[in-house]
C-alpha cells in the first residue's frame, strides 16, 4: 500500500537523519530535503487525479476555462512555495522562508486580479440593470 | 526505488566521514576538507535533480509558464 511507503520513507528518513547528524550537520540537512523531495514526489499522482476530477467537475459547471486556469495556477504557486518556505525553514532560515512567502502571496494576488476585474465589471452591470 | 537514494545519501555521508577521519589522522586536513566538499557536491547535485523532477511535475500538472 502506497501510504505505508510514504510513512516508511518518512520514518527512514528520520533515522538516516539522526545517524549522520553526530559526523556531518551538512549532510543531515541534504538528506533532510531529499526525504521531503522524495514524499512530495509520491504525492504527485494523487494531486494529478485530484486535478482531474476538478477539471471534469469544472467542465460539467461551464465555469469559464480562463477562471479554472488561474486557479489552477494559484494553487500550485501556493504549493511550491510552501514548499520552498518549509526547506529554507529546515535550512534554518526563517526569515527568507517569510519572505518567500510574501513574495508567493503578492503573485497570487497579481494573478487573481483578472478575476478580480471581471467581478466589477459584473456588479456594474448589475447596477446598470437595476438603475 | 526512490527510497534507496536516501540510503546512498547517508552512505555516501558515512563513507566521506571515514575518509576525511583516515586522512585527519594520517596528517593530511587539507585533502580532507576537498574530500568532504566534494560529497557534499555529489550529495546536493542528486538533491537537485529530484528538486528538479517535483518542480518539473508541478509546473505540468498546474500548468504554469
Amino acid at each position: 500500500m502506497e501510504l505505508f511507503r510514504i510513512i516508511a520513507t518518512a520514518v527512514i528518513t528520520a533515522i538516516a537523519v539522526i545517524i549522520v547528524r553526530e559526523y556531518r550537520p551538512d549532510f543531515a540537512f541534504v538528506i533532510t530535503v531529499s526525504g521531503v523531495i522524495i514524499l512530495l514526489l509520491f504525492s504527485v499522482d494523487y494531486m494529478q487525479t485530484a486535478i482531474e476530477a476538478i477539471r471534469e467537475i469544472a467542465a460539467l459547471t461551464g465555469i469559464e476555462n480562463s477562471f479554472l486556469k488561474i486557479l489552477l495556477k494559484i494553487i500550485g504557486i501556493g504549493y511550491l512555495v510552501e514548499f520552498a518556505a518549509s526547506i529554507l525553514t529546515d535550512f534554518g532560515s526563517a526569515s527568507l522562508a517569510d519572505k518567500v512567502t510574501f513574495v508567493g502571496k503578492l503573485v497570487i494576488f497579481s494573478i487573481s486580479l483578472p478575476i478580480v476585474k471581471a467581478m466589477l465589471v459584473l456588479v456594474q452591470n448589475l447596477a446598470s440593470i437595476v438603475s | 526505488m526512490e527510497i534507496g537514494i536516501l540510503f546512498q545519501l547517508a552512505a555516501v555521508g558515512l563513507i566521506v566521514t571515514i575518509i576525511c577521519q583516515v586522512l585527519n589522522k594520517a596528517g593530511r586536513e587539507d585533502i580532507a576538507t576537498v574530500v568532504g566538499i566534494v560529497g557534499l557536491v555529489i550529495a546536493l547535485g542528486v538533491v537537485v535533480s529530484m528538486a528538479g523532477d517535483l518542480f518539473e511535475a508541478v509546473r505540468r500538472i498546474f500548468e504554469l509558464a
